[in-house]
C-alpha cells in the first residue's frame, strides 16, 4: 500500500556495492538515485540494482527524488556529505568511520546534535545476529552483572598498501568497530590503554603504522573490554567474542559457510576454513542494518549508532594512537 | 464518568485512547517550553523582521486573525506540493495545508493547469450565468447527493446564507450551535465560540456566551454529544428555532468524533421539531471522505456548507441542501447575492479538484493518515503518554488527554501546555500544523508516507524529551 522508501547511495566501491545489493533486497525500499565521480562505476550500479546514475553527489540530496541517502563514499567526504544531508533534511546513513580528524568531527558537533534527521553510523557489526544475541542476553541479565568484554578481531591478510596509506592507521580503520562494539557492551568508556605492535609486515611499518594492536578499555563502573587486533590471520577472518559476567559467560565463535565436518586418518571434527572476509561474514548483517535505519527514518523504535557513537569511536581510536606512542594510558571523556 | 467512557464513536471515526499512561513532569515542561521558544525566535529572526514591517499596515501583521501566534507567527514565501518555503529560507512540511483548503497539495498541478485555461481562455469575471459555473455544481450535486447548491467565496458565506436559507423555510429565527462550534464569522455563530469556562455554567445546561463585538439575536448552544439537553432545547423553543448547525465531526477543537449514533438521533430530533438540520461541512467536506462526512456517517441533513476542500486552494465555498430549503432562493424570500460568486478561475479549479479527488486519491491519504496515526499510537504506549489520536478521513490529531473527548468541556480539560509544546517542537524541526491548538493535521494529495514519517520520527524525540 505504502510507497517504498527511496535511497540515494552515494559511492559505488566494494561496500557501496553492499549497500545497493541490501537496498535491492529490502521490502519497501528502492534505489533512485546513485551517485560516483567515477561515474561507470555508479551506471554499472544503476543498471544493476536500479537508479539514476550520476557523477555529482549533490544529485542525491533532493527530496523529490530520494527519502534516504547512504553515503559509501571514502572516508574525507562522510562530514561534508552528512552536513549536506542536514541542510536537504534528508536521512543519512553514513559509513564507519566519521573522519579521521576529531578537530573537524567537533565541528560538526552541534550542527549534528540540532539536526532533525536520523545520523546513523554504518557500524554494521551491531546488527549482526551474533553479537546482537549476545548484546541482548547481556542487557537481559543472563550472566548478571558484565565484567569483561574480550573482542578478537583478526583480517584474513592486510589491504593494498595503496588503501592503507590513507586508512588512518590500525585503529581508526580497523580497531573502529571493535571501539564500537566495546561501547555497544559498555558505553561509557573513561580510559584507554593501548600497545601497537609491527610483528610481520614491513610495509605497514615503514607507512608508520602496526600491524598488530592490544588495546584495553575501562568503563565508567569498572569494567574491562580487551581488544586484540592483527591485520592478518592465516586462517581466515578471525572474529569472536567472549562476554563474561558474575552469573555467566556468553562465547561468539568463527563461523563457516557449512556445518560439514571433516573425519580422516589425520584428524578428526575438521571444519572448512573460517568465512574469508567482512562480505561473508557481516553480509546479515548490512541487510539488519539498513531495516534498522528504515525503523529510524520511519519513526520507529530504532537502535541505529548516531553521529554520536561515531564520533566517540573515533576519540577511542585517537586515544589508543596515542597511548601506543606514548605508553601511558589516556583518560577520555566521550 | 464510567458510562461515558465506555460510549463508542462513529465507526467512521478513528480513536485510540492508552491503556496505561504516567503524567509528565509540569517542570519539565516549562522547561522545554522556554527552551523551544529561544530555539524558534534564534532559527526565524526573518519572520520576526518581516511581522514588524506587516504590523505597521496588518493589525497583528496577518491577514486573518487565525494566522498570528505570540511572539509571532513563520511567514511563507511559496509553497509547492507538502512544502512551504519561509522567508529565512528554510523549507518546512506543511501538515496545515489551509486548514484542509490545500487538499489536493500546494499549486497542483491540474488544477494550476484548469485555472491557468480559464485564465487564458475564458474569463474572470462575466457576473453572468456560464457553463463552467453548471457544471461545477453538477459534479457536487452528483457527488454530495444535494439537490441545490449556491456558490459563494467563503464559508462565513454558506453558514451565513445557508441559516438564511432555514429561517426562510421554516419561518422561524433562533438556532441551535455547538458549545465550542466555530463556522465562521457571522454574528450567530459567533456564540461561544472560545467561551470562557467560568462564564458558561454547566456542562449539562451551558450558557450561551455573546463576545462583545457582536449581536447575535437569539441563540440556543448545547454540548456535542449531548441529545438530552438537545431536546430540552428544542421541546422548550423549537416554535421559534429555525436551525441547528452542527459540524458532524466536530474539527476545529482538535477532532471530536460523534458518539456511535449521537447523529442519527440528531436528525430524528430536527425533523421531530421541525428544526432544520444544517451539516457545516467546511473543514470536513472531502477531507471526511468521498462525498463528505454526511454520506459516510449515514445521516442526510437538511443544508450543507461547503468550503476549503472543494477549491483547491482558491476562494471558492458553497451552501446546498434539499429542495424545500433551497426553494428560497428560487422564490426571492432569500436572495442569495454576490459578485464573485462562482466565478470562471474558481469554479474552473473546482471541476479540477472534482476529477481529482477519486475515491481511490482519498483512500490512499487516508491509508497513509491511518499509518501514521498507528505509528503515533505506538509511540504514545512505548512512552506511556497521557495522550491519544483521533482520526477522521485524512485528517488526523493527537490529543494531550488520556481520556476521550466528547465536547468543549473535555477539550478544554485536554494540556494546552503539552500541546503548545508539541506544536513548537515540530515547527522549530521543520513541521507546520495549524497555529491553534485546536487544529489537526492533513494528509494531502502531496504527502507521501516518507514525508509523514517525518512528523513520526519528530514526534518520538518529543516524546523522548518530555520523558527526559
Amino acid at each position: 500500500m505504502n510507497a517504498p522508501m527511496r535511497f540515494g547511495l552515494i559511492g559505488t566501491g566494494r561496500i557501496g556495492q553492499v549497500h545497493a545489493s541490501s537496498v535491492a533486497r529490502t521490502e519497501g525500499a528502492e534505489l533512485t538515485m546513485v551517485a560516483d565521480v567515477f561515474v561507470e562505476g555508479a551506471k554499472k550500479t544503476a543498471e544493476q540494482y536500479g537508479g539514476v546514475a550520476t557523477a555529482e553527489a549533490m544529485d542525491c540530496f533532493d527530496s523529490s527524488k530520494v527519502d534516504a541517502i547512504i553515503v559509501a563514499s571514502p572516508t574525507p567526504t562522510h562530514l561534508d556529505l552528512i552536513s549536506a544531508a542536514i541542510d536537504a533534511n534528508i536521512p543519512i546513513l553514513c559509513e564507519k568511520p566519521i573522519d579521521l580528524d576529531i578537530k573537524r568531527v567537533d565541528a560538526m558537533r552541534d550542527k549534528a546534535a540540532k539536526a532533525t534527521i536520523p545520523i546513523v553510523l554504518g557500524f554494521n557489526r551491531r546488527f549482526d545476529p551474533h553479537f546482537n544475541s549476545v548484546h541482548q542476553r547481556v542487557q537481559a541479565g543472563e550472566i548478571g552483572k558484565l565484567e569483561q568484554l574480550v573482542l578478537i578481531s583478526r583480517d584474513p591478510a592486510p589491504a593494498s598498501k595503496e588503501y592503507l596509506a590513507v586508512s588512518g592507521g590500525i585503529y581508526r580503520d580497523m580497531t573502529i568497530h571493535d571501539f564500537d562494539m566495546g561501547r555497544f557492551f559498555v558505553p561509557n568508556i573513561v580510559s584507554v590503554t593501548a600497545n601497537g605492535f609491527n610483528q610481520f609486515s614491513s610495509e605497514i611499518k615503514d607507512l608508520g603504522d602496526y600491524d598488530a594492536t592490544s588495546v584495553t578499555l575501562r568503563g565508567a563502573n569498572d569494567e574491562l573490554v580487551l581488544i586484540t587486533n592483527s591485520r592478518h590471520a592465516i586462517y581466515g577472518f578471525d572474529q569472536r567474542m567472549e562476554a563474561f559476567g558474575d552469573k555467566g559467560m556468553l562465547r561468539v565463535e568463527n563461523l563457516t559457510n557449512t556445518n560439514v565436518r571433516l573425519y580422516n586418518e589425520s584428524s578428526a571434527e575438521v571444519k572448512e576454513p573460517y568465512q574469508n572476509f567482512f562480505l561473508e561474514r557481516y553480509m546479515d548483517s548490512y541487510l539488519l542494518e539498513l531495516a534498522e535505519f528504515m525503523k529510524k527514518v520511519r519513526g520507529e523504535a530504532s537502535n541505529s549508532p548516531e553521529f554520536e557513537d561515531g564520533r566517540a569511536a573515533l576519540v577511542l581510536a585517537n586515544a589508543a594512537l596515542e597511548s601506543s606512542q606514548t605508553g601511558k594510558t589516556v583518560s577520555v571523556s566521550l | 464518568m464510567s458510562k461515558v467512557l465506555n460510549l463508542k464513536h462513529d465507526p467512521a471515526g478513528r480513536r485510540r485512547v492508552p491503556e496505561k499512561y504516567t503524567p509528565i513532569s509540569k517542570t519539565r515542561v516549562k522547561k522545554l517550553l522556554a527552551q523551544e521558544w529561544a530555539r524558534f525566535q534564534s532559527t526565524t529572526t526573518n519572520s520576526a523582521t518581516h511581522n514588524k514591517r506587516a504590523s505597521k499596515v496588518l493589525p497583528l501583521g496577518v491577514t486573518s486573525s487565525f494566522q498570528h501566534w505570540n511572539p509571532y507567527p513563520i511567514s511563507i514565501v511559496s509553497a509547492k506540493g507538502a512544502y512551504f518555503k519561509d522567508v529565512d529560507g528554510r523549507k518546512l512540511l506543511d501538515l496545515s495545508m489551509g486548514f484542509g483548503a490545500m487538499m489536493v497539495g500546494h499549486l497542483n498541478k491540474d488544477v494550476v493547469k484548469a485555472v491557468k485555461k480559464a485564465m487564458r481562455s475564458v474569463g474572470t469575471l462575466f457576473v453572468t450565468p456560464g457553463p463552467l459555473a453548471t457544471e461545477a455544481a453538477e459534479r457536487f450535486q452528483k457527488r454530495f447527493d444535494i439537490d441545490m447548491l449556491r456558490f459563494t467565496n467563503s464559508g462565513t458565506e454558506s453558514t451565513m446564507y445557508a441559516i438564511r436559507a432555514a429561517r426562510a423555510a421554516t419561518g422561524k429565527k433562533a438556532i441551535i450551535k455547538i458549545e465550542g462550534g466555530y463556522h465562521g464569522g457571522y454574528d450567530p455563530l459567533q456564540v461561544s465560540v472560545k467561551a470562557p469556562l467560568e462564564k458558561i455554567g454547566s456542562a449539562s445546561a451551558p450558557k450561551p456566551y455573546h463576545p462583545g463585538a457582536i449581536e447575535a439575536g437569539e441563540v440556543y448552544v448545547v454540548s456535542y454529544n449531548d441529545t438530552v439537553r438537545l431536546e430540552a432545547i428544542m421541546k422548550n423553543h423549537g416554535k421559534t428555532i429555525a436551525a441547528f448547525m452542527i459540524e458532524p465531526i466536530v474539527e476545529n477543537l482538535s477532532i471530536i468524533l460523534p458518539d456511535e449514533g449521537y447523529l442519527k438521533a440528531v436528525r430524528e430530533l430536527c425533523d421531530k421539531y421541525k428544526i432544520a438540520l444544517i451539516f457545516d461541512e467546511v473543514k470536513t467536506g472531502l477531507t471526511a471522505g468521498v462525498a463528505g462526512a454526511a454520506i459516510r456517517v449515514g445521516v442526510k441533513p437538511d443544508l450543507i456548507t461547503l468550503a476549503k476542500s472543494i477549491g483547491g486552494g482558491l476562494p471558492l465555498a458553497a451552501f446546498g441542501g434539499k429542495k424545500e430549503f433551497m426553494q428560497p432562493v428560487v422564490d426571492g424570500r432569500m436572495p442569495h447575492l454576490g459578485t464573485y460568486n462562482g466565478n470562471p478561475l474558481v469554479v474552473a479549479a473546482a471541476i479540477a479538484v472534482d476529477k481529482i479527488a477519486t475515491p481511490e486519491a482519498l483512500e490512499k491519504a487516508e491509508a497513509i493518515n491511518n499509518a501514521t496515526l498507528d505509528a503515533i499510537d505506538k509511540i504514545i504506549d512505548e512512552y506511556a503518554l497521557p495522550a491519544h489520536t483521533v482520526g477522521f478521513g485524512v485528517k488526523g490529531a493527537v490529543i494531550w488527554s488520556p481520556t476521550p473527548v466528547r465536547n468543549y468541556r473535555d477539550f478544554k480539560a485536554t494540556d494546552f501546555e503539552l500541546a503548545e509544546l508539541s506544536w513548537l517542537w515540530g515547527l522549530n524541526r521543520g513541521i507546520i500544523t495549524p497555529p491553534g491548538l485546536d487544529e489537526q493535521w492533513l494528509v494531502s494529495f502531496a504527502h507521501t508516507q516518507n514525508d509523514m514519517n517525518k512528523l513520526v520520527r519528530s514526534f518520538r524525540e518529543f516524546a523522548k524529551a518530555i520523558r527526559g
